[in-house]
């Protein structure tokens, strides 16, 4: 089951592909934007340059991005850390990429798909999830700028727009 | 490609899609967006591929394990036994699909 509205962002404390150790407090922006995320899938593949994109944007408005993969390992080889050094550093990723082996944080946010995001108050309390946008085969033809206007919206202390929508993309591999 | 004949693979995989679900072992994924974007992802490989390729796979990588990641691909019913749904989330468990309705109807 899904996090719902305002439940608090669950603790973590994952290794990325900086060799460092990232946890909930090392991220102190205003808004903190988890995006569930993979090697392998097509649609995360898709999303990764409006990922660092939209990260290039908010990060200097106070908005902290981490992508986190949790993929199992063992059925998709190609989301393990080695190969998630090799993407962070062909894509340059401006966020943490970090692998949550375990699966215990993926599986506390609720997640099911890659791409999924879930965007975080200051109080680090759920106020966005879903999709990035409507159109991950064409970012020319989107639409509806979901995560985007939910970060507008966030920044201007409003509420989002539309605080929910349905994530769509490859189902998270469980072990 | 022109919009008659995507319209016509659109066709093609509502159809199997339908005809699949109606052998009965398996309902569709319960969010009907989520459905819909599969349904246009595997739209969208058999007009550019030929072949109704998992949309959550690599369309390079499936093309060389011949018919495993075509659609019902082969670890359909290992995910679904798995996880109550294949990776691509179109097809699901009655199992799951009934979880996810009592989880709805209680406020989530």
């Amino acid at each position: 089951m899904a996090l719902a509205l305002h439940d608090p962002c669950p603790a973590f404390a994952l290794p990325g592909t900086d060799d460092q150790v990232h946890d909930l407090v090392s991220f102190t922006g205003k808004l903190l934007v988890v995006i569930v995320s993979c090697n392998h899938c097509p649609y995360v593949v898709a999303y990764e340059p409006r990922m660092v994109e939209l990260c290039n944007h908010y990060q200097p408005e106070g908005v902290d991005f981490v992508a986190v993969n949790a993929n199992d390992t063992a059925r998709y080889p190609a989301d393990g850390m080695a190969q998630m050094k090799q993407r962070a550093l062909e894509r340059e990723f401006p966020f943490p990429y970090v692998r949550d082996d375990s699966q215990a944080f993926v599986r506390a946010l609720g997640a099911r798909f890659t791409p999924e995001v879930f965007v975080f108050d200051a109080a680090r309390k759920l106020r966005y999830h879903g999709r990035i946008d409507d159109n991950h085969r064409d970012a020319s033809r989107v639409t509806s700028h979901d995560l985007r206007n939910a970060l507008e919206a966030l920044l201007a202390a409003k509420e989002p727009p539309v605080a929910e929508t349905p994530a769509v993309g490859c189902s998270v591999k469980w072990k | 490609m022109s919009d008659d004949a995507r319209e016509a693979a659109r066709a093609r995989v509502r159809k199997f899609v339908e005809t699949y679900v109606a052998k009965g072992r398996y309902a569709l994924y319960p969010e009907e967006a989520v459905v819909a974007n599969v349904i246009e992802g595997l739209v969208e490989n058999l007009v550019r591929h030929g072949r109704m390729y998992c949309p959550c796979a690599d369309v390079a990588d499936s093309k060389t394990k011949g018919a495993e990641m075509v659609c019902p691909c082969t670890p359909h019913h290992a995910d679904i036994a798995r996880q109550g749904y294949c990776d691509c989330a179109l097809f699901a468990s009655k199992d799951f699909v009934a979880a996810e309705g009592l989880v709805r109807k209680g406020g989530r």
